[in-house]
């Protein structure tokens, strides 16, 4: 029997199986539609459809989550949407952000360093050309074009390049609340992106899906509150609890979201859609 | 440069990006691999690899969800091994649920590299690698525990030699049990940490004595596993000698046990100049061995396993055993119920008990086990008589685990031996701790409830071996035999006593 200590406040009834299984994470797929759930333990915390149970020794295969389970419990339930928030990234937060990423340049292939054009010898170079290459593209060149370039790219269940997309969907959410930008265009742009960085990875498709709602884990949702509202230091241990996700996974999210809110919203390959 | 590359998809299996990066970077530290990598085969991806020259054509058919694996290598031996071992990386990974905080090592000398204070191997690879990895851990400073059977005579001695010659433990080949420094290697129990040290040249035997220690209040400071043949003339005892001797210069060993079938004469010898040497106290426990060999050279003798645990636990604790005598059971049985079997995982406890028995007069023992106290079986499968089958024994585990780990073939042989009208008791054990089956609770159990509600009058007996801190539950386990009417002895030596005094009251298979 799962003890379940937290529940996601986005989660959808219905019938799941089994997808992946990890350690920490194990993954239901819906069987009626795309959407999914996660059973996690306490290391990795509460989202928006996720289970926090107290261990994952014994799982089951299927399940069955209903309305009413969802209802009848008084089990604490996550908080996961950014529109509750109040944002305000201040110059020195964003300056202070730039400042981790840089020191944690060895985690991301998205953090472009000095030595810029290096001759590829080996599939390592090659991948972290083609993600900054990608990178590049979306800002200043060609948007399609450049998530073209990276649904899908990296190593992994959730591969950098939809990372960085995942990092992106949220800085639109986050420059658009903290500038308090009356942008009727936002949703068209956050669907755009959406439209064309889904793949065929289940997981990963999710995940992109969910940061198109403006959607957060927990842990996000510390750093974002850190970001906003916390000291510096305060910005430094949100950084590295979200950099401790995956090989690089958080930190390519956030390569993504500062990219964003570092820029004038919206940027000049937004205005061509 | 010639190159060449190797690739392999996996279908609809999912790894951590940890662990995929983690085990890349490890490939491509091998000598001679030029570039690795391992995707999902998306077609960013895909571009990628035809980039790197890391793409195949077989790669085309494969989905976008599978995973990509290519390698290139300057020569085609070296990256075909490191594919299959990056395989087998993946399929245990996946068995372990894709457990991101184990580090994977494709060498021995990349493991050393990275654990720099590491000084001992633990190898477990197919006999006829085993000698050749042994080799390379020497050299580079390590000791071994050498898991791995099949292992020639010749290259033990061979290693063995080397080792000593290097100031290093070569333990084993076919090395069950060590506890080094409280660290538990191989099938192991969590034990107390103590001031009692044990040479063991038998795993059971030595998991025996360490559990029966723990139990009883005692604790280990560690115990080093020689392998069998350690202590026969060809060997010469090389790796005995050296860990008596470590033993002896240790600071916190007080009391030495030693375990082991009667070392060769001169092995004895040997020994026993060592053990006078030594102020601190050594006893003795070399199953069928005579008390004079081994008071000659001022050891303390046990006879028994039991007994063994038991004097290094007076002479650690000072104080005097507490141990009362099993009762024997009350007995109903119709006049056909006259025999024994004794089916075991560990083959000590087999081997221990025919001398138990042997030495109580007991008749018609047959075995698998060479014993001077018993028959060998022609047919191993079938029993005859008071029968002791070591299931561990090599005719029962080619092709398969260790009955310690699968206990499909031995429950299968209880039951059988069960429904033989001619037996009146049977006698099992239970080998706990690590690396032993870790549900026995769920695939040992049902097999005994099956036995108790299809035949009533039948004496079971089963040892348990083990201690309160192994994951197994031992304390549950023992409640739910003792439940089902089963005998659950202290010790494998009193079990056997037991089954002898049975078998007397019986009266059909004492001497008369």
């Amino acid at each position: 029997m799962l003890k379940i200590l937290e529940l996601g406040d986005y989660l959808i009834p219905g019938p799941y199986k089994l997808h992946s299984e990890f350690t920490r994470v194990v993954n239901f797929q819906n069987t009626l539609n795309d959407s999914m759930l996660s059973l996690v333990t306490s290391e990795v915390g509460g989202g928006p459809y996720n289970i926090v149970v107290e261990s994952l020794n014994h799982f089951p295969e299927e399940m069955h989550l209903t309305k009413q389970y969802l209802i009848e419990n008084s089990i604490k339930l996550s908080s996961s949407s950014l529109k509750s928030f109040d944002i305000q990234i201040s110059q020195e937060k964003l300056k202070g952000l730039k400042t981790l990423l840089f020191e944690n340049k060895d985690k991301s292939y998205l953090i472009e360093s000095d030595n810029k054009d290096f001759e590829p010898a080996n599939f390592e170079d090659h991948l972290k050309n083609r993600l900054i290459e990608g990178k590049r593209e979306i800002f200043d060149k060609d948007l399609l074009e450049g998530i073209k370039m990276l649904k899908g790219l990296g190593v992994g269940l959730t591969p950098s390049g939809d990372d960085f997309l995942i990092g992106i969907l949220l800085g639109i959410h986050l420059k658009t609340i903290s500038t308090r930008q009356t942008d009727l265009s936002r949703d068209k742009i956050l669907k755009l992106i959406l439209e064309n960085s889904l793949g065929k990875n289940e997981l990963s498709n999710w995940f992109l899906k969910t940061a198109f709602r403006g959607l957060v884990s927990s842990k996000m949702k510390i750093f974002i509150s850190a970001l906003s509202q916390g000291s510096m230091q305060d910005l430094r241990e949100a950084f590295e609890i979200q950099a401790r996700i995956g090989h690089s996974s958080g930190v390519d999210q956030l390569v993504g979201l500062y990219e964003v809110i570092k820029r004038e919203y919206p940027w000049p390959t937004l205005l061509k859609h | 440069m010639a190159h060449f590359i190797k690739t392999l998809i996996k279908s609809g299996e999912y790894f951590d990006s940890i662990t995929l990066m983690v085990v890349t970077k490890k490939i491509k530290e091998l000598k001679n691999i030029l570039d690795a990598a391992i995707v999902m085969g998306t077609l960013e991806n895909r571009k990628i690899l035809k980039a790197s020259g890391l793409y195949v054509d077989e790669f085309n058919i494969a989905p976008e969800n599978d995973l990509l694996i290519s390698i290139k290598g300057e020569n085609q031996k070296i990256t075909e091994e490191a594919l299959i071992k990056l395989d087998e990386i993946l399929v245990d990974v996946k068995k372990r649920k894709n457990s991101s905080k184990d580090e994977f090592y494709f060498s021995i000398a990349q493991a050393k590299k990275e654990l720099k204070e590491a000084n001992i191997a633990l190898i477990s690879v197919s006999g006829k690698y085993a000698a050749l990895e042994a080799m390379k851990a020497l050299n580079i400073g390590m000791n071994i525990m050498l898991f791995s059977d099949n292992v020639s005579l010749a290259e033990e001695l061979s290693l063995k030699k080397y080792a000593a010659s290097k100031d290093l433990l070569v333990m084993g080949p076919d090395c069950g049990t060590c506890i080094i420094g409280g660290v538990p290697l191989g099938f192991a129990n969590k034990v107390s940490s103590g001031d009692i040290g044990i040479v063991g040249a038998s795993g059971t035997g030595t998991q025996e004595v360490t559990t029966l220690i723990t139990n009883f209040g005692g604790g280990i400071s560690h115990a080093i596993g020689t392998g069998g043949r350690d202590v026969g003339q060809d060997i010469g005892g090389i790796t005995f000698l050296s860990a008596l001797k470590l033993l002896i210069e240790d600071e916190k060993t007080k009391t030495i046990l030693l375990v082991s079938k009667p070392p060769h004469v001169d092995v004895l010898a040997k020994i026993g100049e060592l053990a006078k040497k030594t102020t601190k106290k050594v006893i003795a426990c070399f199953l069928g061995a005579q008390k004079s060999q081994v008071e000659k050279y001022n050891m303390i003798y046990a006879k028994t396993l039991e007994e063994g645990a038991i004097k290094a636990l007076e002479i650690s604790l000072n104080r005097d055993s507490i141990f009362g005598a099993l009762e024997i059971p009350a007995i109903k049985m119709n006049s056909k119920q006259r025999f024994l079997r004794g089916l075991f995982s560990g083959g000590t406890f087999a081997f221990e008990t025919q001398l138990i028995l042997g030495g109580e007069s007991i008749k018609d023992i047959y075995s698998n086990l060479k014993v001077v106290t018993s028959t060998l079986l022609d047919d191993p499968h079938q029993s005859m008589k008071n029968t002791i089958i070591d299931l561990g024994a090599d005719e029962f585990t080619q092709g398969r685990p260790h009955p310690m780990i699968d206990y499909t073939l031995r429950n299968e042989r209880i039951f059988k031996e069960a429904k033989d009208p001619e037996v009146a008791c049977l006698y099992l054990d239970l080998v706990l701790g690590f690396g032993s089956n870790k549900n026995p609770i769920n695939e040992f159990l049902p097999t005994l409830q099956k036995v108790r509600k299809e035949i009533k009058d039948l004496i079971v007996i089963c040892t348990v071996t083990g201690t309160d801190g192994d994951s197994q539950n031992k304390k549950e386990i023992v409640a739910n035999l003792k439940a089902m009417d089963v005998i659950v002895p202290r010790s494998n030596a009193a079990g056997a006593f037991l089954c002898a005094n049975i078998l007397k009251q019986i009266g059909r298979g004492e001497n008369e």
